[in-house]
């Protein structure tokens, strides 16, 4: 069986859509995350449920490459024609200067978070 | 009582005339198949436009499969003489029943050798010199090209240098090789693809230089230095499915391909020549360059691993597709080397395709950008230092200081 890379939740309450990737957004499951959310948008729930805030969660990400930066520009791109707020929230400081290189800071709110140390 | 000997089965395979005591004589390379039905074969050599037959008693073959040995006890190479009696010449088929152990350092992998790869190195006057080919299972000749080619490297200096210089393009056909020849410090070292369609690595100023395809030239390169060189490098023979991984370290030992220790000790750089089409392979190649960059920059934190990381896979996934398309066939080549005392990595990608003056603050490019699109060469140029390109694109070299 498959196992699911991509977490979709969304939270009617906060009209929120959270996503919350993989440790690693590269070429070779690109394609499969990317299947992932197609099936997540077409489904009944994110159909009824709107969303007008986008969280994406690289918490446990560490290596994003441009094939995965790609997929992350389509999500952005998504979410600003739906004219949503994007927050992303990063833990690798390596995934955060990746961001800032290819100029997704301008596009989404990027947010460091600290790995509490016994987590690290 | 004793059954009666069976006089053995021979096969002559010559290339014209009448054998006088009426001795069957084929006039061509017959199907391997039927190669199998006798016990000892005599070949003239000149059935694959060869002059001479080999002869010697040291042979340097140091890996081959089994079916191949085999074949070396059953396989001799004759030429017609006075009276259409053969001259048989050949180092004495026990030779082949033990083969000499590779050098401290040469590793032949298993995978390598079960596909019909072989590896011969010999020593002369204190400079190594190493062989290598693929051998076609089900091909009666390249099998024969095998067994002269190990006859004439089994003897001796002259034999060696005399034949080796000169192979019929229908042998290479039938046998490409690859040759290496590293000498005392200082001295050339000279890499020669005989019927390999293949890239060869050359080194000048200090630098490595993809040399392009060649087949059959005798490239020298400039001067390195075995210290410099770390190692030889071995690329592998055929387009095949697996990256032949060509590190440096001595503890190294990739599941295919050869690998070449001249030191003994780990060295500044990694070579590796890659076949095309990567793109399911390309975590695997990157777990090999995680460990080489673990084991050798210890003084580099694990983000800025992680971001060199980065920029070597982009490097990589952009020269299987643009230079080589990501079609199988190709090859293009990867180079890291470590300057501890600056604390500098540099890479350089080269790749066989025709490249592009690729300006990543141009309009276009940063249109492109915006919209996620070619963001590789970005990453590289955001991340890295110093990312220049030659060969009009084709080679894209990067610095790294940590």
């Amino acid at each position: 069986m498959k196992t699911t890379l991509l977490q979709c939740v969304s939270q009617p309450h906060s009209q929120t859509l959270k996503i919350t990737f993989p440790p690693r957004v590269i070429s070779t499951n690109v394609d499969q995350l990317r299947a992932e959310l197609d099936d997540y948008l077409s489904s009944a729930t994110a159909k009824i449920e709107k969303w007008d805030k986008l969280e994406l969660d690289f918490g446990k990400t560490d290596f994003v490459d441009s094939l995965g930066l790609n997929f992350v520009f389509d999500i952005v791109k998504l979410a600003e024609g739906k004219n949503a707020n994007i927050v992303a929230w990063v833990t690798s400081r390596s995934v955060r200067l990746i961001f800032f290189t290819v100029r997704l800071d301008r596009r989404m709110d990027i947010r460091l978070m600290e790995i509490p140390p016994q987590t690290k | 009582m004793s059954l009666p000997a069976h006089p053995p089965k021979v096969l002559r395979l010559g290339c014209s005339g009448t054998n006088r005591n009426g001795q069957k004589c084929l006039f061509g390379i017959p199907h391997i198949n039927y190669l199998r039905n006798f016990s000892r074969i005599e070949w003239e050599p000149e059935l694959l436009g060869l002059e001479e037959i080999g002869m010697g008693f040291s042979p340097t073959l140091v890996a081959a499969p089994g079916w191949a040995l085999a074949w070396l006890k059953s396989v001799e190479c004759t030429k017609k003489s006075f009276w259409d009696v053969p001259l048989v010449s050949r180092a004495p088929f026990d030779v082949w029943s033990h083969l000499p152990p590779a050098p401290a350092g040469l590793v032949a992998s298993e995978g390598f050798v079960r596909e019909g790869g072989f590896v011969n190195v010999w020593t002369e006057r204190h400079a190594t010199h190493v062989v290598w080919g693929k051998l076609r299972e089900d091909c009666a000749a390249s099998i024969l090209a095998f067994v002269w080619l190990q006859n004439v490297l089994a003897g001796g200096r002259h034999w060696r240098r005399h034949e080796l210089g000169r192979l019929p393009e229908q042998f290479k056909k039938h046998l490409a090789l690859g040759y290496l020849h590293l000498g005392l410090p200082n001295e050339p070292v000279e890499a020669v693809s005989l019927g390999l369609p293949r890239p060869i690595l050359r080194r000048k100023d200090g630098e490595l230089f993809y040399a392009g395809d060649w087949i059959g030239v005798h490239e020298r390169t400039q001067k390195v230095t075995r210290a410099q060189l770390g190692a030889l490098v071995l690329p592998e023979l055929e387009p095949c499915l697996h990256e032949r991984l060509l590190t440096f370290g001595k503890n190294e030992k990739p599941s295919d391909g050869v690998v070449w220790c001249l030191e003994g000790v780990g060295g500044p750089g990694m070579l590796a020549l890659y076949s095309s089409a990567i793109a399911a392979r390309v975590d695997h190649m990157q777990d090999t360059w995680e460990r080489w960059m673990n084991d050798r920059l210890g003084m580099m934190d694990a983000d800025k691993r992680s971001e060199l990381l980065l920029c070597v896979r982009e490097a990589v996934i952009n020269a299987d597709e643009h230079g080589c398309r990501s079609v199988r066939g190709h090859r293009f080549l990867m180079a890291m080397q470590n300057f501890e005392k600056e604390r500098r990595v540099r890479v350089r990608v080269s790749d066989p395709g025709l490249g592009h003056a690729h300006d990543v603050n141009s309009m276009m490019a940063r249109q492109d950008q915006m919209m996620g699109r070619h963001l590789g060469l970005k990453l590289i140029h955001g991340i890295a230092q110093n990312m220049s390109f030659a060969r009009h694109g084709a080679t894209l070299q990067f610095d790294f200081h940590y």
